[in-house]
């Protein structure tokens, strides 16, 4: 992952999120006094149990929803300024699409609010479907897709506008294996390509997968941020790592190192995880297709935008 | 077991299952703020037309009665055939009755149930605006004779303690869902309804010119025609209430009853809004069908529409209270009859299209 | 170079705007397109259209027939199309909000006007369209039956323009009136003056006049375009007097040209209906102008027996009126069209700025309960006297009347159905406040509130 550049992207000082009722009483505090950065060019990952504030979280970025209390600054502007919003892609963690839309017209539709010529749009649409591989069903209306031919959607509208800020809400959530590391290989592309993400997930290994640094919220409250490799680190415990070791040279070398440390040495044979084993066992039977980020993605934006 | 007793386990189990379907839709949709606000809107309608009646016709009460049949017609309509709309393909839609029918629920036990939800709403909006229509119709303008004084007489207590019924089951909601945080809009909806029929066993205790019982002879009825001159003496209750209108609101409440058959048959199939509107083209032509469809042959287009359409002019028999006028009971017993025909009919092809729609 | 980088810039801005709102509005129109309920409403325009004056059964006349076409089949249609462009308007904001999918357009950058003028201009362009087949279809109908049927020219329907006596305006009228009643201290008591002006300006408006046997009265002319020798002028007299007395009543019109001071007379003695016409060619007033005729003044004497025959009333505003020439039918209809389709760009925007505020069924409910408010408010204005308005009990109702009536007035006063029936041309002026006041002023006021609201509206739910 790339060394992440220290100019912050999102920037939140005590965000407050108070659900009220009716009464203007208070019912729910979903976000207590929430401090989080999140820097360009970093994928960052949202992390926390059901009910512990994430959406809300993303919706106040979003301005879907008003902090009760507190600053949020999205791209050095407030969540509804209109000109971060152009930079913005968001991808829910449920695809509300419009059911009588074919994922042609969807694209389209959203494309034209950012105010795309036409034929910028058909262009991009085109790449898009290709890359989402839903060229076969382009004209078919998305009320009859499957759960994940509608993410794929969901993903490819939150990329039209080949945004700087990518806010993604379980994005693997209802996809295949294949499709679930077709998303992650994006967001690694995309970072590389200098976009900034923003993702929750309740699916662990993908996290670890592709996000530079993480927060854990709980009850609304940060509990933990800061880089992967440091989070997890075990200070007290080291791991070799040899290949080619036979069993006598292996035995060797643990009762060298109980000798030297005095302590038990646990000795294991590395696994490969089960999506990289399913992965190769599809790809034996020729369904795994080549995965190729849509070009315009690369294209670096004008200056202007 | 015997063979009996795993009937009788079965049937108790559909019973069970129509309790608890009926009963859920029956709270899901008198939750809604459109019907607080339908049943808001009917009663108060209802009662403030004597208020707001600038022409007399002459007829003691009419206006009121026949816009409180109007209004628990048209309203009750847009609520039955609103609520099955959207309790039956709102649900489709959703995906919650694929979640009921994945349990052992027959889909013919289900809609049977959605059915008997929606007509459990309308009957508890009919007795509210049935309740506004016969206090409407004891408030507006009277001729009375009394011994000080003849001429008309607008009972506007009856009319206020109306309006203060509904204010107050307003407030009784507001209050139940501060403090117990009960949902608003079934404290409303019930409470409204609730109200009306409260004030309406409470004008039995005053005369139109706001006199308290118990009074004694001549004074203790004004206008309602009964000689209490030659009764017992003393007259303690007397609610001056025409019920007659009661029979005519039965027949309402059957044409409703139909509707809401009608409705969620065709929500098997179409959105809330198709339904709605076939339900508003099937009433403009069941009431104008005498003088559009009689006549022609069975087997023509007209004729065969003039056999599957419910006949609503069977239904709205309002002039026959008109002028001291009664409906018979055994009339509203063969009404009742032909409106359980009709929603046979129609549930049955209800349930036919409902057995064969994908749900998934 | 700034400034042509500036303009670039402004002109790329626009353009961009242009197209979230088209965007928008394409959205809108498929959403339309393609659920069911598009497809039943238009059943039930083709049902109102085609099926309905086959329903209705009129007198067997010509006139009789056009009335139920023009009248029943074009007011049933454009009730339909109120209602349908009410609800779907409500649900426009709503059922995007409710379900939901409006979070993913609310993440894009597009402000609450462009969403809120993109959803609007779809249901005007929707309402035109259908508005042009009901009103082809009625056209074609009419066409139809007078070819079928055969009918006489004077039968056929014509737009002409009309041109009422020149006289005070009603409010002149009521002032005058005020100013007289002061200065003979003859004020009514327990009214303030506001009232008595309200009052006398409604009567001003149907004033009758009467013309008793041996009587006389004349009218002052000028017309808004001028009568050249090839045209014809009609004159118009509708009255009320009682029927088993007309068979009495007689009289001569006389009309002439201020200009050329020739006029004509013309003898009148069928009164057994409640309106005549009779047309003048301009020959008949002698040399016509090459600027053509304008000025004319019409005259009746009642030449009835003074005993046994009864008075002419009319009310000299609105029953009295010459007719000219004014283009063609069809063009008429599509004047009426432009004011149906003004009044559906209000309820549009009407509705619109609901379903922003509400759900969809609260939204609809409230938007249809406020439409009857105004069509009762408006006629209990109409009947209400001042001494029951007066009641403490009716207060209340009879000052919402006079509110929604006052909001409301502008937005309706042009009445086309009764103007087609008549072959009466729709005024330009009346188009013009009608379009100006229901596609653009109202429309703007409801705008800027429902993009207030949407502006401050939390899109999202709980999670």
């Amino acid at each position: 992952m790339p060394e992440s550049k220290q100019q912050p992207v999102i920037e939140t000082r005590g965000l407050r999120k108070v659900f009220r009722d009716f009464w203007r009483r208070p019912t729910v505090e979903a976000v207590k006094g929430l401090d989080l950065t999140v820097n360009d060019g970093e994928v960052f990952g949202l992390l926390g149990p059901n009910g512990s504030g994430k959406s809300t979280t993303i919706k106040m970025l979003l301005g879907l929803l008003r902090p009760t209390a507190g600053v949020v600054r999205v791209l050095g502007a407030a969540p509804d300024d209109t000109r971060a919003k152009a930079r913005i892609g968001y991808l829910p963690e449920v695809s509300h699409l419009h059911p009588f839309l074919t994922p042609r017209e969807t694209l389209l539709y959203y494309a034209s609010l950012f105010g795309m010529p036409r034929g910028e749009a058909a262009r991009r649409t085109r790449e898009l479907l290709a890359m989402v591989d839903l060229e076969h069903a382009a004209d078919r209306a998305v009320g009859g897709f499957s759960k994940g031919m509608a993410r794929r959607v969901g993903l490819a509208q939150a990329l039209v506008n080949a945004p700087a800020l990518l806010v993604l809400d379980e994005p693997t959530s209802g996809l295949d294996p294949i499709g679930s590391r077709e998303v992650k290989d994006l967001v690694c592309a995309l970072a590389r390509g200098g976009v900034t993400v923003l993702m929750t997930s309740h699916l662990l290994a993908d996290v670890e997968d592709v996000c530079d640094r993480v927060a854990i919220l709980e009850r609304g409250v940060l509990r933990a941020e800061g880089k992967i490799a440091e989070l997890l680190r075990q200070p007290d415990a080291v791991r070799f790592e040899v290949e080619g070791l036979d069993e006598p040279s292996a035995a060797a070398v643990r009762a060298e190192l109980e000798t030297r440390t005095g302590r038990r040495v646990r000795q294991e044979y590395p696994a490969m995880s089960l999506e990289r084993y399913f992965l190769q066992v599809v790809a034996q039977d020729g369904r795994q297709r080549a995965f190729a980020i849509a070009p315009f993605l690369n294209t670096p934006p004008p200056p202007n935008s | 077991m015997f063979p009996h007793d795993a009937q009788s386990g079965a049937r108790g189990l559909a019973l069970k299952q129509v309790r608890a379907i009926a009963r859920a839709t029956l709270v899901e949709a008198i939750q809604q703020p459109v019907a607080f606000l339908i049943m808001l809107s009917a009663v108060m309608t209802t009662l403030l037309v004597p208020v707001f009646q600038f022409h007399r016709f002459g007829e003691d009460g009419r206006l009121a009665r026949d816009s409180g049949l109007s209004c628990l017609l048209v309203f009750g309509l847009v609520l039955a055939a609103g609520t099955a709309g959207r309790t039956v393909s709102g649900e489709i839609a959703r995906g919650t009755a694929a979640a009921a029918l994945g349990k052992p629920v027959r889909r013919v036990t289900f809609l049977l149930a959605k059915a008997l939800g929606v007509l459990a709403v309308t009957a508890l909006f009919g007795l509210g605006v049935l309740s506004a229509t016969l206090l409407a119709e004891r408030g507006s303008a009277h001729f009375i004779t009394h011994a000080d004084y003849a001429g008309y007489v607008t009972d506007v207590i009856t009319l206020a303690l109306g309006v203060a019924g509904v204010a107050a089951a307003l407030l009784v909601a507001a209050a139940r869902h501060y403090f117990g945080r009960r949902r608003f809009g079934v404290s409303a909806f019930v409470g409204v309804s609730l109200s009306q029929v409260l004030v309406a066993l409470g004008t039995g205790f005053y005369n139109r010119l706001g006199q308290l019982y118990p009074l004694h002879g001549e004074a203790a009825c004004t206008g309602c025609g009964a000689d209490h001159a030659q009764a017992a003496g003393w007259v303690f209750y007397h609610p001056e209430l025409n019920l007659r209108v009661i029979p005519a609101a039965l027949l309402v409440l059957f044409a409703l009853a139909v509707f809401t058959a009608l409705a969620t048959a065709l929500a098997t199939r179409l959105s809330t809004g198709s339904t709605l509107a076939v339900c508003a083209g099937v009433l403009l032509l069941g009431l104008a069908g005498d003088s559009l469809l009689t006549g022609a042959p069975f087997w023509s287009g007209r004729g065969l529409a003039a056999g599957l359409l419910p006949d609503l002019q069977n239904f709205w028999l309002c002039d026959a209270v008109a002028r001291g006028g009664r409906i018979a009971w055994r009339y509203v017993g063969e009404a009742a009859l032909y409106a359980l025909t009709c929603c046979a009919f129609f549930l049955g092809a209800g349930c036919l299209a409902f057995r064969e729609r994908d749900l998934g | 170079m700034t400034r042509m980088t500036n303009d670039a810039q402004n002109r790329n801005a626009a353009a961009a705007s242009a197209r979230r709102i088209g965007g928008v509005a394409v959205l809108a129109v498929r959403a339309a397109l393609r659920t069911r309920t598009v497809a039943a409403l238009l059943a039930l325009l083709a049902a109102c259209v085609l099926v309905l004056p086959g329903v209705v059964k009129g007198d067997g006349t010509p006139e009789g027939e056009l009335h139920i076409l023009l009248t029943y089949t074009l007011g049933f249609a454009f009730g339909l199309l109120c209602l349908a462009t009410l609800w779907a308007a409500c649900a426009l904001f709503a059922a995007e909000i409710d379900s939901a999918r409006m979070q993913l357009s609310a993440v894009k950058p597009v402000c609450a006007a462009e969403f809120w003028v993109g959803k609007w201009l779809a249901l005007l362009a929707l309402n035109a369209a259908a508005l042009l087949a009901v009103y082809a279809g009625v056209y074609s109908q009419v066409r139809w039956r007078m070819h079928r049927d055969g009918w006489e020219v004077i039968e056929q329907p014509v737009s002409r323009h009309v041109t009422r006596p020149l006289l005070p305006t009603p409010r002149e009228e009521a002032r005058d009136t005020l100013a007289d009643l002061r200065a003979r201290n003859e004020l009514p008591q327990g009214y303030s003056e506001r009232t008595i002006l309200r009052v006398l300006e409604e009567k001003a408006h149907e004033k009758y006049t009467e013309i008793p046997p041996g009587g006389r009265q004349s009218w002052r002319f000028r017309l808004s375009r001028p009568l050249y020798a090839d045209e014809a002028l009609t004159a118009r007299l509708r009255f009320e007097t009682e029927y088993n007395t007309r068979a009495q009543v007689s009289g001569i019109c006389r009309l002439g040209s201020v200009e050329t001071a020739r006029a004509v007379e013309v003898p009148l003695d069928d009164f057994t209906l409640k309106e005549i016409e009779f047309d003048v060619e301009a020959r008949a007033f002698g040399q016509v102008p090459a600027a053509g005729l304008r000025t004319f003044e019409l005259s009746f004497a009642h030449t009835g027996d003074a005993q046994r025959a009864a008075g002419l009333l009319l009310r000299f505003r609105k029953d009295v009126a010459l007719l000219t020439p004014g283009g063609s039918f069809w063009m008429n209809l599509m004047r009426a069209a432009a004011v149906h389709w003004s009044v559906l760009a209000l309820l549009a925007a009407f509705g619109l700025t609901l379903s922003v505020c509400f759900s969809l069924p609260v939204a609809a409910f409230v938007a249809t309960v406020l439409l009857v408010l105004t069509m009762v408010g408006n006629s209990v204005v109409q009947v209400v006297s001042e001494e029951d308005a007066q009641k403490w009990s009716n207060r209340a109702g009879v000052m919402v009347s006079r509110t929604v009536h006052g909001a409301t007035r502008r937005a309706l006063q042009a009445e086309p159905l009764a103007a087609l029936t008549n072959g009466e041309r729709l005024d330009a002026g009346m188009l013009r406040v009608s379009l100006g006041w229901n596609a653009l002023l109202l429309p703007l006021l409801l705008a800027a509130a429902g993009c207030a609201v949407l502006r401050r509206r939390e899109l999202a739910d709980t999670e």
